[in-house]
């Protein structure tokens, strides 16, 4: 990210982990977050642990916040990192994650909390551990970044 | 009415002590237990804080302000007196008011603690903070003082443009109606047509509420129709509209036109007049009436020709088109009439024929070959980056870059990202 980062962004970003340190998500920790404010990488990375009495109990998960200049303006892109990717049926598996808030219904009134949380909510609610139908041809070509890709959510309930 | 002339530097505490003086000289000594706590100083309906200056109020030459003594038994000022909406002029029955004269002298920045607010395109291109005027129906001129306004219920009423009766004091001049009219307390006014655009959803922080997105506690800030009222920063609000129009996702809400919806999504939650978009700075402000004139035309059966960008409306179902200008193209692919099937392209000679036609079809040379047309609307579309599902910002049809139909499962498999 060759762009210098606005300070009003850092500190939004900053006031964002402060709050997640005060009022934590359940099962959600915070692993690394970028080093300096002024840092121009913003990489965010949470650890979120598989809810007991769902199908994930006892797993681990590393999930990778990338923050741009534009942020909160524009959606934080976000993805599962490897090698423990949730097998689920919107999440391919390269780590990329199909939610409409991380796309078309961002906000910037959203957090990095609130994305823990519906992503966390996504996964308890699940119900069968499987791929999306479409993950093998996703993965053989898709970008790196999974801003580059126009979801089609078709499925609420999962 | 009492005329005093008084420096701007005094607050509105010391204000009351002068009154206090003035009021109690003729008083018996039981009546005297007024203290500046009893007093509210009301001005353009809200009760001032003590710890402002008048400047900071904005109040200026010869300007009245209305005192109310509150219920003697209340040791502080009670909500009722603060919330009273009261206009300039008005006087209640409740309590003893008295109005003062005060020449105070102009100042040129504008200051925090007005309750209004505009945004100034004449000299600041800034949101500013406003100067309510009467001006005469007849005259347009400011001598006019107002009678005491009883038969309209709220501000709302004088903020649509409701009249007010009174009496007009300019030389030669018989006129008994009013209108508010609004003017930027930030630069010297150039004359009685030098006004700006009052926006309502721009209002003073008094609860110290955190904006939505920024988190910092700022003054004045946006507030979204929504109930309560979600707010934003002007700042965020700025760049939040600039991310709307590029990303071209304003709102279309019917009887409103394209506009800006709360960032907490709630239904209800919008900006109800447009001209809050004039934070977005001339140019931007510009695309943005562009894209909503684009949108409402668009949105109303309307058609752009693909030669010369006349609009029109052509109600009927058939292939091919006809403009005001007498443009024939096929409403397809925006293409001009061609035979038979709609891929054709046509050898620029046949669309250049004046300097603008020459200009045009280079332009057009261009357009089609870096863009592909909408499917759904012809609409021509640059694809920058991404992958191969495409959705048009004007029509929101979903298509394939690649097969240029409606997006689907095969292109998933075969293309999605080429």
């Amino acid at each position: 990210m060759a762009a210098p980062f606005p300070v009003s962004c850092a500190r939004r970003i900053q006031k964002e982990l402060t709050a997640l340190h005060a009022e934590p998500v359940p099962g959600v920790t915070l692993k690394s977050g970028p080093d300096t404010l002024a840092d121009k990488s913003t990489d965010i990375n949470m650890i979120i642990k598989g809810a007991e009495g769902t199908i994930y109990n006892g797993e681990e998960f590393n999930l990778r916040f990338r923050m741009n200049e534009r942020y909160p303006f524009e959606s934080p892109e976000v993805v599962f990192q490897p090698p423990n990717i949730p097998l689920h049926p919107h999440i391919y598996s390269n780590g990329h994650i199909c939610l409409s808030i991380l796309g078309n219904d961002w906000s910037p009134a959203l957090t990095i909390s609130a994305v823990c949380l519906s992503i966390v909510s996504m996964l308890s609610s699940c119900k069968e551990k499987k791929r999306p139908p479409d993950d093998q041809f996703y993965i053989r070509t898709a970008s790196m970044n999974p801003k580059a890709t126009r979801w089609m959510y078709h499925d609420d309930n999962v | 009415m009492l005329e005093m002339q008084i420096p701007p530097s005094t607050t509105v505490r010391q204000l009351k002590d002068q009154l206090l003086l003035s009021m109690n000289a003729g008083l018996t000594s039981q009546e005297k237990d007024l203290n500046t706590k009893n007093l509210a100083i009301i001005f353009a309906g809200k009760a001032l804080q003590d710890d402002h200056s008048l400047q900071e109020c904005l109040i200026r030459d010869a300007t009245i302000l209305h005192v109310a003594r509150s219920r003697e038994d209340s040791s502080t000022p009670t909500h009722d007196t603060q919330q009273e909406s009261l206009l300039p002029g008005v006087s209640t029955s409740k309590s003893d008011t008295e109005s003062d004269h005060l020449i105070v002298t102009r100042e040129q920045a504008a200051s925090l603690q007005c309750a209004f607010y505009g945004y100034c395109r004449e000299s600041c291109s800034d949101v500013t903070a406003v100067l309510l005027r009467f001006a005469c129906d007849k005259c347009g001129g400011f001598v006019f003082v107002v009678d005491p306004i009883t038969e309209l219920d709220t501000w709302e009423d004088i903020l649509d443009g409701g009249k007010v009766h009174g009496v007009c004091y300019k030389d030669d001049c018989d006129g008994t109606d009013a209108n508010l009219i609004f003017k930027c307390a930030a630069h010297q006014s150039r004359g009685q047509s030098d006004r700006m655009h009052y926006l309502r959803q721009i209002k003073l922080n008094l609860m110290d509420i955190a904006c939505t997105t920024c988190g910092d506690v700022k003054t004045p800030v946006i507030t979204f129709s929504c109930d309560p009222s979600h707010i934003m920063c002007l700042s965020c609000f700025q760049q939040y509209c600039a991310h709307l129009l590029a990303e071209r996702r304003f709102t279309w809400v019917a009887n409103l036109g394209s506009t800006a919806r709360c960032p907490f999504g709630c239904a209800d939650g919008l900006i109800v007049d447009p001209h809050h978009f004039y934070v977005l700075g001339r140019r931007l402000y510009e695309n943005y009436k562009d894209f909503a004139a684009e949108e409402c035309f668009l949105r109303s059966g309307g058609t752009y020709c693909s030669t010369c960008g006349a609009p029109f409306v052509d109600e009927s179902s058939n292939f091919f088109t006809t403009c005001p200008n007498g443009h024939r193209f096929c409403r397809k692919c925006g293409d001009i009439a061609h035979a038979g099937e709609c891929d054709a392209l046509p050898p620029p000679e046949q669309l250049a024929v004046s300097e603008k036609a020459r200009e045009n079809a280079h332009s057009r040379q261009t357009i089609l070959s870096t863009t592909k047309p909408c499917p759904g609307c012809a609409a021509p579309i640059e694809r920058n980056g991404g992958c191969m599902h495409v959705i048009c910002a004007r029509c929101k049809k979903e298509f394939c870059w690649i097969c240029q139909t409606d997006w689907g499962i095969d292109c998933m498999s075969r293309h999605w990202f080429a």
